[in-house]
């Protein structure tokens, strides 16, 4: 701890140098002398100590930032799809139906097996009848759409799982717009699925119950999943006959709020502001 | 990927303006102006997708994208139309 802040004591012979205290206390004997000069040298071993001490710190100091940083280490690539064809589902695939198994993939634990588009039916129920591994839940179905695949741009996706064993496995289809077979003779709950993949990819499924449009109007055009369909919101035909037209100026001042990111209306809410726009009331007067 | 990226990937010449495109002889198409970065990859990708089957149809000659900040809008080179010289 530091003793600045106390007053010095006039008493003390160690307090200050020789030439500062008083002349009672002076040392002029040999024995003290060599005392004070041992005492020097220590100071000044010290002092050189300390000095050293510095250096070496300012050297290290100096030299950390101009040191070369170390290489950073390239991750490694991720875990790979890797062939599973003597997974024990499959080798019993091939087996029960020969050559309906196109190919078969494991990627981290998960089995993924492409089928043959005309066997798709036949496989699952193979797949649900099974005695060791019922799976009897077909927990999705949905599709991938591959724009540069020009034979099967698109690919079925069917995800089963097995209540009983806790399995699960995953069944492709490459297709086209031509379609597959439905399978809801083998699980029914695959018709919204079903619908959904239609409505929003435009695969058509081959003795479906009720194959029409489940989340956009019957007369919607376009299938908005595809890469070919834009993200965002579009005018278009079906909005031309459904919502009231716009004026030239209108048109206008949805842009100007598009351009600012204000136009993140549903279609209600459009309808809503198209009304406001026709009734001729201010609908933002900050723009103006 | 990103519309610079998705235009490469199709072979389209990319443009930074429009009347850059339309001085190198390109006719624009559509043209989508979307709120953000992803929307504007999808408008390039749907943009890019109609003008490929386009010219792989025969009926234009060169595809193109004009990548403004803010706006994506396709252009092709028709068939009959050979490009200008540059700078004239």
């Amino acid at each position: 701890m530091s003793q600045e802040g106390k007053p010095p004591d006039p008493g003390s012979p160690t307090d200050g140098p020789a030439e500062e205290r008083p002349p009672a206390a002076r040392a002029d004997t040999p024995s003290a002398l060599s005392a004070d000069a041992e005492k020097d040298a220590q100071v000044e071993a010290a002092k050189a100590r300390v000095a050293a001490a510095r250096e070496a710190a300012q050297k290290t100091g100096a030299a950390a930032p101009a040191a070369p940083k170390p290489p950073v280490k390239k991750k490694d690539e991720g875990p790979k799809p890797v062939d599973a064809s003597n997974h024990p589902l499959v080798r019993k695939l091939n087996e029960k139906l020969g050559d309906a198994v196109v190919e078969a993939t494991e990627f981290l634990g998960q089995l993924s097996i492409l089928i043959e588009r005309a066997r798709i039916v036949e496989v699952c129920m193979a797949l649900r009848d099974d005695s060791e591994t019922p799976f009897n839940y077909l927990s999705d179905l949905t599709c991938v759409h591959y724009p540069d695949d020009r034979s099967t741009p698109f690919e079925v996706v069917y995800n089963l799982y097995s209540i009983s064993k806790n399995e699960r496995v995953r069944l492709r289809v490459a297709t086209n717009a031509e379609g597959i077979d439905s399978v809801t003779s083998v699980w029914p709950a695959a018709d919204w699925p079903e619908r959904e993949v239609y409505d929003l990819f435009g695969v058509v499924f081959h003795n479906h119950p009720d194959l029409r449009r489940i989340l956009l109007p019957p007369d919607w055009e376009g299938h908005p999943l595809r890469k070919d369909y834009p993200l965002e919101f579009v005018e278009n035909r079906w909005t031309e006959n459904h919502l009231p037209e716009f004026s030239g100026v209108q048109h206008e001042q949805v842009e100007q709020r598009r351009n600012y990111g204000l136009e993140i209306l549903s279609v209600p809410q459009e309808r809503e502001v198209r009304k406001l726009f026709r009734s001729g009331k201010e609908v933002m007067p900050k723009d103006k | 990927m990103s519309p610079k990226e998705i235009a490469t990937h199709y072979g389209a010449k990319i443009f930074d303006t429009p009347e850059a495109a339309t001085g190198a002889g390109f006719v624009l198409t559509e043209r989508h102006a979307p709120r953000n970065v992803w929307n504007k990859a999808s408008a390039a990708q749907s943009l890019m997708l109609g003008l490929r089957d386009k010219k792989e149809k025969g009926e234009i000659k060169e595809i193109g994208l004009v990548n403004e900040p803010y706006a994506v809008t396709g252009c092709y080179l028709p068939n009959d139309t050979a490009a200008p010289a540059p700078g004239s």
